[in-house]
């Protein structure tokens, strides 16, 4: 089996092409500002479905907009 | 939301019951064994299967004594690992490995409580009937017993998903 990519998330990328602050993306998806700060840093094991769709649909992006495999090494 | 309530609520009245129960037990065991150490005699209306006018010595109700003792151990035990885990649950602290492990606790000393039914009863006669002309061995499994074999499979088992379950709860905890 191959070496496993890295998760990278982009959201500040997105964040910054949209204008708009954590704060607001936190409320408009409804989860709390910790959590989305500690999804931009990657401190977390997984993203759900959910969070990961409100967050395309307030950033009008798709999921490879706010998540990139990167190679490791 | 409706079941964290009832849970807290009622572990809060558990947490009393547990916690009396866990300070009276070895009161009341600590109480009948100075009785019987105090009057030897008295021994012998509490295990009808020695022959009345067995004598009974002070050393024989000692022994008898101590072994009644340290056979509530795993009830108090049990009863100590209830009070805990019902002060977590009614402190809101349903799912974790700490419960887990306390339930699994609270099964083994349970497994013991079995044990020890079956066991006291046959140590107490044997000294009893120690200095009769026939020692006597009497091994008695009765419901109670068969009861708390049951519930200590069935904690070990509960414990054993809460665990799990436990385990579930920290992973989906690092999804957001």
């Amino acid at each position: 089996m191959p070496p496993l990519p890295q998760i990278v998330v982009r959201l500040d990328v997105m964040l910054a092409r949209r204008k708009m602050r954590s704060r607001e993306l936190a409320e408009r998806i409804g989860i709390t500002e910790q959590n989305l700060s500690l999804l931009k840093s990657g401190k977390v094991k997984g993203i759900r479905f959910d969070t990961l769709a409100a967050i395309c649909a307030v950033l009008e992006c798709q999921p490879g907009d706010i998540l990139e495999a990167v190679a490791e090494g | 939301m409706q079941n964290h309530q009832r849970l807290q609520r009622l572990s809060g009245v558990l947490y009393w019951v547990a916690l009396v129960l866990s300070v009276l037990l070895p009161i009341i065991v600590l109480v009948y064994a100075g009785q019987g150490v105090s009057d030897p005699a008295s021994l012998l209306s509490r295990a009808p299967l020695v022959p009345a006018g067995t004598p009974v010595t002070t050393t024989q109700a000692g022994l008898v004594a101590a072994v009644a003792l340290i056979s509530v151990l795993p009830m108090v035990a049990a009863l100590r690992g209830m009070v805990r885990l019902f002060a977590a649950y009614r402190d809101g602290e349903v799912l974790s490995v700490g419960n887990a492990e306390t339930i699994l606790r609270i099964g083994r000393n349970f497994l013991m409580v079995a044990a020890f039914t079956v066991l006291v009863p046959t140590l107490q006669v044997l000294i009893l009937s120690w200095r009769a002309g026939q020692r006597m061995l009497s091994i008695g499994l009765d419901q109670g017993t068969l009861g708390f074999l049951l519930a200590a499979g069935l904690l070990t088992v509960i414990g054993w998903a809460m665990r799990e379950a436990a385990a579930v709860k920290a992973e989906n905890e690092g999804f957001v």
